[in-house]
């Protein structure tokens, strides 16, 4: 966790983070300033993406399963666009909402932070990339479920588990190799690699508000596994009789 | 170009063991009012889905004004009420209909016209600003009739649309629908409520088990029962009695009139003739026809 103290000096500004003294006033420093920075920012980045993953799967929990209530299901397919149409357009326009949400807070942020410090961190902007591709990659796994289930709040419940609980049980049993059995093991490192890691995402966006290089999995994994998910749910919805 | 029709169209679930529909043909012509009538899970419904691809056909296919049921397009002139419509309680009559009004591929400018008039024809219009979730069933019905005709469809689809509608809610739909056939447009109605039907259709036809057992006209089906209802001025009853017992003519009696089994039209006549010159006041003559719910229970049973 973030430590931070703040101190006002005749010289300047006194910040000590995790035990570091950062003085922006020019004189001895263990870290620079933007440097602290990137480190507020981050800490600021990953809580948005937290609270707004928890936030915005609840929002987005009734998208699917409002659509698939009998009586009104019916009488948007009389209307005259293709299945995908609909799954599509709902999907992005779900999407839209919470990028807007997303960005909103994080320029708000970003404004508050660039104009105290006096720095103008464009890359804190960036993560809000990450966090939506996280999110594009969990609201399928919801849509999915929620096409399987057709009840909002047990595939929520289930994306909940699947995300905060199943995921990082999963990534830990593969990285700590606690299976050697032949046949689990490969099983285990196949669902280590499709389920969404939240911890990537949390490395992916310190680094990237850092301004240190990034693994493209972290963008590319989640962005490619999502849409895969998300096609098979749109198969889904194709393919059922209402 | 028929309005409407169906080659072998089946539908089966559960691989084959539940027969909703099977080697269902249709053919329909535009402008005119079809019933389609069967008792629960005859595949009406069923035969509605599948048309406006609401469910996928297991074997068979469809057109709609002449374009296949699987191009979304052929749904661009129809409107459809289903049974059970759930609406989107959270916007007003207004919102909702500008909503599903797009989404039929009207144009915004189209329903800034179309909204307040459709309003008045279902009387809404004085609620169009009352969220959907305070309707009564009867207002729902006549706010999910007005969203089947928001885009000008010819061709309106409606699964029971007199369902759970008191009867002033009921004449005013039927109205509704006898101003669209008299536009030229095609409805097609499923219901249980064979009164109306009869009193609507131009054609009908009767399903069982997911399949058609009787196809034709209304009129045709109504065949006369070849007794008449005479009534006359009170206190001449007996006299007609008199005259039917010297005709040989059986019959039954009724409050001053009789229904009595007349299968000639001279012998009417003459009847006719003899109550006149007698000065009896004859106050009706109704031919007895078999209505369409004793047809549709011999038929179905």
């Amino acid at each position: 966790m973030l430590n931070i103290k703040i101190a006002g000096m005749d010289s300047g500004v006194i910040i000590s983070i995790f035990g570091n003294s950062v003085n922006n006033s020019g004189g001895n420093s263990d870290m620079s300033p933007e440097k602290v920075l990137g480190y507020i920012q981050s800490g600021i980045a990953i809580a948005i993406f937290f609270v707004s993953l928890f936030i915005s799967l609840f929002a987005v929990s009734g998208v699917y399963p409002d659509l698939l209530k009998k009586g009104s299901i019916d009488l948007i397919l009389s209307k005259p666009i293709s299945r995908y149409s609909i799954f599509f357009q709902r999907f992005s326009g779900a999407m839209t909402v919470i990028a807007g949400s997303i960005f909103y807070i994080l320029i708000f942020s970003w404004v508050v932070l660039s104009s105290k410090f006096g720095m103008w961190n464009v890359r804190f902007l960036y993560s809000g990339a990450l966090i939506l591709i996280f999110f594009y990659n969990i609201f399928s796994v919801l849509a999915l479920l929620s096409m399987l289930l057709k009840n909002g709040v047990v595939s929520l419940l289930l994306t909940y588990f699947i995300v905060f609980i199943l995921s990082p049980i999963v990534s830990a049993i593969d990285r700590f190799s606690v299976i050697s059995n032949k046949i689990y093991r490969p099983l285990i490192s196949s669902l280590d690699f499709i389920l969404p890691k939240l911890s990537d995402t949390v490395i992916g966006i310190t680094d990237m508000v850092t301004g240190k290089d990034i693994s493209v999995y972290v963008l590319a994994g989640p962005f490619l596994t999502g849409t895969a998910v998300l096609l098979i749910s749109a198969y889904i919805f194709r393919k059922t009789d209402f | 170009m028929f309005a409407v029709e169906s080659r072998s169209l089946t539908k089966h679930y559960s691989r084959g063991r539940v027969k909703a529909l099977t080697d269902f043909d249709i053919s329909v012509e535009q402008g005119k009012i079809f019933s389609l009538l069967g008792p629960n899970g005859a595949g009406k419904t069923t035969f509605i889905k599948l048309i406006l691809s609401i469910v996928e056909p297991t074997s068979g296919d469809g057109l709609i004004l002449g374009k296949n049921i699987s191009d979304p397009s052929s749904r661009l002139k129809t409107g459809y009420l289903s049974e059970n419509h759930r609406l989107p309680e959270f916007l007003n009559a207004e919102q909702f209909l500008y909503y599903y009004g797009r989404m039929s591929g009207a144009a915004g400018y189209e329903l800034s016209k179309k909204i307040p008039e459709l309003l008045k024809k279902v009387k809404l219009f004085d609620k169009k600003d009352l969220k959907i979730r305070k309707y009564s069933k009867g207002m729902l019905q006549r706010l999910g009739t007005a969203q089947a005709l928001i885009n000008d469809p010819d061709i309106i689809f409606l699964d029971e649309p007199t369902d759970g509608i008191d009867p002033v809610g009921r004449i005013e739909i039927r109205e509704v629908l006898l101003d669209l056939k008299n536009a030229g447009k095609t409805v097609f109605i499923n219901s249980h409520l064979l009164s109306e039907v009869e009193r609507l259709s131009d054609e009908i036809a009767i399903l069982k088990e997911g399949k058609m057992i009787k196809k034709g006209r209304t009129a045709d089906f109504l065949e006369s029962t070849g007794r008449y209802k005479i009534s006359v001025e009170t206190g001449r009853t007996n006299d007609l009695y008199s005259l039917l017992d010297g005709k040989n003519i059986s019959y039954s009696k009724k409050d001053s009139c009789a229904e009595a089994a007349i299968e000639d039209n001279a012998v009417l006549n003459d009847i006719i003739d003899k109550l006149r010159s007698e000065k009896i006041i004859i106050t009706g003559i109704e031919e007895q026809r078999t209505s369409l719910e004793d047809f549709f229970i011999k038929v179905v049973n």
